[in-house]
């Protein structure tokens, strides 16, 4: 019988298996056979995979979560939870809950969902996460968990979901993928026609909620106290029907059957071209219109509190988180209006081979 | 005229180790490349990785995975080499540094880089 002692070139299988289950299926291939290569002991491998995962999956959220799409899925979020808990601070845990499983979703997904079925459920996971910081703070700080009131809170998902079918990669591509054009007339088809049905819903999507929007208006709009709030409401009615209008009207025309590599190419430069002025003045066209029927509603707002005597900084917090919506939808279109403009300079390229 | 892509220090190291590593660069290779320059300094891999990461969302460098191999568990590599931009940004941020290397060794003497010599701080000269 050989007696001679083995070298163990290869680490403990449950220790290879958790190691491969926490890095992001995106990287786990090369990852996993680098922290191979350099096996020397159980130990070693397991200190050397501790030190690369927080780097790997931050680098991983930093790919697949923009800054300005975080700040307005936590702004929809917490509007839903303090609401139906009528409280801010019992917002906070849902919100932290909710963020934490849809970023790290979004880190640990093979591909950016499209479809209404994979968008649905990633809201299962951010409702799972806030169903956890319940659970957590049920058993910890129970003074702090919303009461049963609050789940209506879930309805802020509703938001999230329009909002990631409307725009399924958040802003969240990087230049690289953006500058790569596809190499043979097929695949250029159906990143094409992949493009136009994107588009059509995220206009449908558009309309619907500008209509409901100005609906929205209209029930407050006959009970308003004060004639600040009359307009506001009347001017925030006014702007989500413009707005609507303006995306029935910002109707792209589809690519024609039959059309060879280099007109194909041509005809989706063109396409994009319009829609780069179109989000380079969106500011203008679909933000701007908005901000006279909110400072009309926040001065409103803080007259009728004044005259209850209730504390005036409502007003102020009120304004302050408007415009940090605005300030983030603003930054998500600016660098959506980049990746445009990578893409038609890429496509401009290709067309000229 | 645009400029060329900014790159901060620990930027620079990696696109250094890539270029130096040639057809060899993966992340084993760069991150042994990369402690190698900043030796007697640790690094972590994971922290070449986010860097490899950021470089590549700057289109500094591509990758690409090989075929898999046995001594990795049957896994690919992920190689990564220079793009034309990258080497750009390598060579300009090289210059930056040779200019304050130049700029040192007048104020340090021209032996301050050799192995073993005792380095005496200026202000105590």
């Amino acid at each position: 019988m050989d007696r001679r002692p083995t070298l163990e070139t290869r680490p403990p299988v449950l220790i290879d298996a958790i190691v491969r289950t926490l890095i992001p299926p995106a990287c786990r291939e090369h990852v996993v056979g680098d922290l191979w290569e350099r096996y020397r002991s159980p130990w070693r491998f397991v200190l050397d995979a501790a030190a690369t995962l927080p780097f790997v999956i931050a680098s991983r959220i930093r790919r697949t979560s923009t800054l300005s799409a975080v700040f307005i899925q936590v702004f929809a979020l917490s509007v839903a939870f303090a609401a139906a808990s009528r409280g801010g601070v019992r917002a906070v845990a849902p919100v932290l809950g909710a963020m934490i499983a849809l970023v790290l979703r979004d880190a640990y997904k093979m591909c950016i969902s499209i479809s209404a079925k994979q968008v649905a459920v990633d809201m299962l996971v951010g409702a799972g996460g806030v169903l956890v910081s319940q659970a957590i703070l049920a058993l910890a700080l129970p003074q702090v968990a919303i009461p049963l009131r609050g789940y209506a809170g879930f309805a802020g998902f509703g938001l999230i979901y329009l909002l990631r079918l409307q725009s399924p990669t958040l802003g969240a591509v990087p230049n690289h993928t953006v500058a790569r054009v596809p190499s043979t007339h097929d695949a250029l088809v159906t990143e094409v026609r992949l493009h136009e049905r994107m588009g059509k819903r995220a206009r449908l999507i558009e309309v619907v909620v500008g209509i409901g929007i100005a609906l929205f208006f209209l029930r407050p709009l006959s009970t308003a106290p004060n004639i600040f709030l009359a307009v506001g409401f009347a001017l925030g009615s006014l702007s989500a029907l413009y707005v609507a209008v303006i995306m029935m009207w910002n109707r792209s025309r589809p690519m024609p059957d039959g059309l060879g590599f280099g007109p194909s190419i041509e005809y989706y430069r063109q396409e994009l071209i319009r829609q780069h002025k179109w989000v380079r003045t969106m500011w203008m066209w679909y933000f701007l219109p908005f901000v006279p029927g909110f400072t009309f509603i926040t001065i409103g707002a803080t007259i009728e509190a004044a005259g209850r005597g209730r504390p005036l900084w409502g007003g102020a917090v009120m304004a302050a988180v408007l415009v940090g919506v605005l300030v983030a939808a603003h930054v998500g279109t600016r660098s959506m209006a980049r990746k445009l403009q990578i893409r038609i300079d890429a496509l401009g390229t290709a067309g000229e081979r | 005229m645009t400029l060329p892509e900014s790159i901060g220090q620990f930027e620079h190291v990696v696109l250094a180790a890539v270029l130096a590593l040639a057809d060899g660069a993966y992340g084993v290779t760069i991150h042994a490349k990369v402690e190698e320059f900043i030796s007697p300094r640790a690094v972590s891999l994971g922290a070449v990785y986010a860097t490899l990461d950021r470089l590549e969302d700057k289109g500094l460098v591509t990758s690409w995975l090989s075929d898999p191999t046995p001594e990795r568990g049957g896994r690919s590599k992920r190689h990564y080499r220079l793009e034309l931009s990258g080497e750009r940004a390598l060579r300009d941020a090289s210059l930056a540094a040779k200019r304050i290397c130049d700029d040192l060794e007048r104020i340090w003497g021209e032996d301050v880089w050799t192995a073993g010599r005792r380095w005496k701080p200026a202000r105590q000269s």
